[in-house]
């Protein structure tokens, strides 16, 4: 038998993977940068730099660090957290077109804050500008996790009890779910006061203006160990891709690993909605994105897939801002914008089918 | 030694679809599961894998029981080929290192990835070990399959009918390849088979399944007409042309 058995091109190829990681997180910082920079006030590149660093004038610190900086690093977080669920919730529902949003995951989230918001008095309108201030991040999130996961357990059942169904199928009763806690919201909005409607309607557009440096650490916290935990499964879900019995002949417990998958993911996205609301399609776009950079390997999909996401929605932030400004537009729509035609594309290009 | 215990399986409140099925192989040994569709002859082999859960039964490597071991354990013992290849957008190499998961605690080390290069370069795949798995014609597909198993240092491999998507020379080329791996290195391979012809060319052990349940096991002198016959219900020769066994069906003759 020969000593050395070495295949030459396998580590140059896991170098290039490396490469596009580190060009997606550059192009990341880059396009944060951009938008701590851009606004009613522009920053240059000096008054940034300086500002950033405890340096300038009083007003540019101000501007960075309680609006630019929180916005940015809002928009990172959850399109972070959005994009690595979406990778997660297409491997283990064996769906491409999987995310937190096309199942109806983010909806139900939402309806569970808006409960929390409005039925437990868990947030308060703060005077005219339409920014819902979230007073008991805990009660708000729980609801969001809760009426979310109503979402996710109905999804696995579905998956489970009938595995002949085809990906569309998961993704009508996404469209079924939905319906039905939009139509929860609307009931809530329905009887909930002048002020509190105008807050809560514009919140489910999406808005990444509203969180605070608390919000901001939760949401970092529970980020970091989504990610953590989805890293540390990445063999599995790579056995997954080769199919559930290969699978399960790899050792790995399918079961197990697609339920907590699934709740890690539920609560990723919960708190992301529960903080920003909804925001559309960044689980879907960012992962098959990041495909077509580094394959289906999720050692790399992952970080991929959640440094794609942040960068996707710090680039849709920047547009909602600077396409009407000093308007800025409600950046769910921007996403929607974005995503939809790319959710279309899917279901043209491989019929909706996924490969087993 | 392949010990295989009264393995029962259902769905729920259904009819068994497995009843007491139990057979034993030697060590390096390579048997045929045969049977009509239906007879349950996947589902065994998914019950010895543990991808199903049966009622009862058990398997005994060198006296070992597969079944108490954790899942971690019983993949290093115990590999499985599916019915489809693999597909998707990995590469090869990347796809046989998968095999290597049951030994992987946080990441590959250098001896899982010399390992899969290994399987890779038996399987007469290192050409194309960083073309992507889905560009791969179906054969290729099978023997990634085959090396990710392979990869797994198993004692014990399951293959469900590894040649039905393959052609003629393909069909021949995984079965002698699966015979020499099974002799080299002491695998016992049990295969689910519809092509008795190749079964009785490659294998050296049989093992009939009717309704659920044993026919008859053993080795080349269970393969006679009168057991295909009443198992597969048609009529068939038993011949032999240049040294090589050969099963003839006559489908015309109404039994």
């Amino acid at each position: 038998m020969k000593a050395e058995l070495r295949q030459p091109g396998y580590e140059a190829g896991q170098r290039r993977k490396a490469l596009a990681l580190l060009a997606v997180i550059i192009l990341l910082l880059l396009a944060a940068l951009v938008s701590c920079a851009v606004g009613s006030i522009r920053l240059s590149p000096g008054e940034l730099l300086s500002a950033l660093f405890g340096g300038g004038d009083g007003t540019a610190r101000r501007v960075l660090y309680e609006i630019r900086l929180p916005r940015a690093a809002a928009a990172i977080l959850v399109g972070a957290a959005l994009g690595m669920s979406g990778a997660v919730m297409q491997c283990v529902l064996n769906n491409p077109l999987a995310s937190a949003s096309t199942l109806g995951v983010s909806q139900g989230a939402a309806f569970g804050a808006a409960v929390g918001i409005i039925v437990f008095g868990g947030g308060a309108v703060a005077g005219g500008d339409y920014a819902v201030q979230i007073d008991k991040p805990y009660i708000v999130t729980l609801c969001a996790f809760l009426c979310g996961s109503a979402s996710t357990a109905v999804i696995l059942a579905i998956s489970r009890l009938r595995r002949d169904l085809g990906p569309g199928a998961l993704i009508l009763a996404g469209v079924a779910l939905r319906s039905l806690f939009t139509g929860g919201s609307t009931l809530l909005q329905y009887f909930a006061d002048d002020t509190k409607l105008g807050a809560v309607v514009f919140w489910t557009f999406g808005d990444l203006g509203g969180t605070d440096w608390g919000e901001l650490g939760i949401l970092a916290a529970v980020t970091a160990l989504a990610l953590i935990y989805f890293l540390s499964r990445r063999w599995d879900y790579n056995a997954l891709g080769a199919g559930g019995d290969t699978a399960q002949s790899l050792g790995v417990n399918v079961r197990a690993v697609a339920l907590v998958s699934m709740a890690v993911c539920t609560a990723a996205s919960a708190l992301a909605v529960s903080f920003v609301g909804i925001i559309s399609f960044i689980g879907l776009v960012a992962p098959h994105a990041m495909r077509r950079l580094v394959g289906d390997d999720y050692r790399w999909l992952l970080p991929c897939s959640a440094a794609g996401g942040a960068l996707l929605l710090i680039l849709a932030d920047l547009v909602s801002r600077v396409l009407i400004a000093p308007v800025i537009l409600p950046v769910g729509a921007i996403t929607s914008f974005l995503g939809a035609p790319v959710f279309l594309w899917l279901l043209l290009r491989k019929g909706g089918r996924s490969d087993a | 030694m392949l010990e295989v215990r009264g393995i029962s399986f259902g769905y729920s409140a259904g009819r068994d679809i497995l009843s007491g099925v139990g057979f034993t192989a030697p060590d390096g040994s390579m048997t045929a599961v045969l049977g009509n569709n239906g007879a349950g002859k996947s589902t065994l082999i998914k019950c010895m894998d543990r991808i199903l859960a049966p009622r009862s039964g058990d398997v005994l490597l060198s006296g070992r029981s597969l079944f108490s071991m954790t899942r971690r354990e019983h993949a290093r013992e115990c590999a499985y080929v599916p019915q489809s290849p693999p597909g998707g957008a990995v590469s090869v190499f990347d796809a046989v290192l998968l095999g290597r998961r049951p030994y992987i605690s946080w990441d590959a080390a250098a001896e899982d990835k010399r390992i899969a290069s290994e399987a890779i370069e038996r399987l007469g795949l290192a050409g194309c070990a960083m073309k992507r798995v889905d560009e791969l014609s179906g054969g290729e597909r099978q023997k990634v399959s085959i090396a990710r198993a392979i990869a797994q240092q198993p004692r014990l491999l399951l293959l469900d009918e590894p040649t039905s998507s393959l052609d003629p020379r393909n069909q021949h080329g995984t079965m002698k390849l699966l015979r020499e791996l099974a002799r080299e290195r002491g695998i016992t391979c049990v295969v689910v088979l519809h092509d008795l012809n190749l079964a009785v060319r490659y294998c050296d052990r049989f093992l009939f399944l009717r309704d659920g349940g044993v026919f008859a096991c053993g080795g080349r002198e269970v393969m006679t007409s009168e057991n295909i016959e009443e198992v597969y219900r048609m009529h068939v020769h038993v011949a032999e042309y240049m040294g090589i066994p050969l099963v003839v069906p006559f489908p015309e003759i109404q039994m």
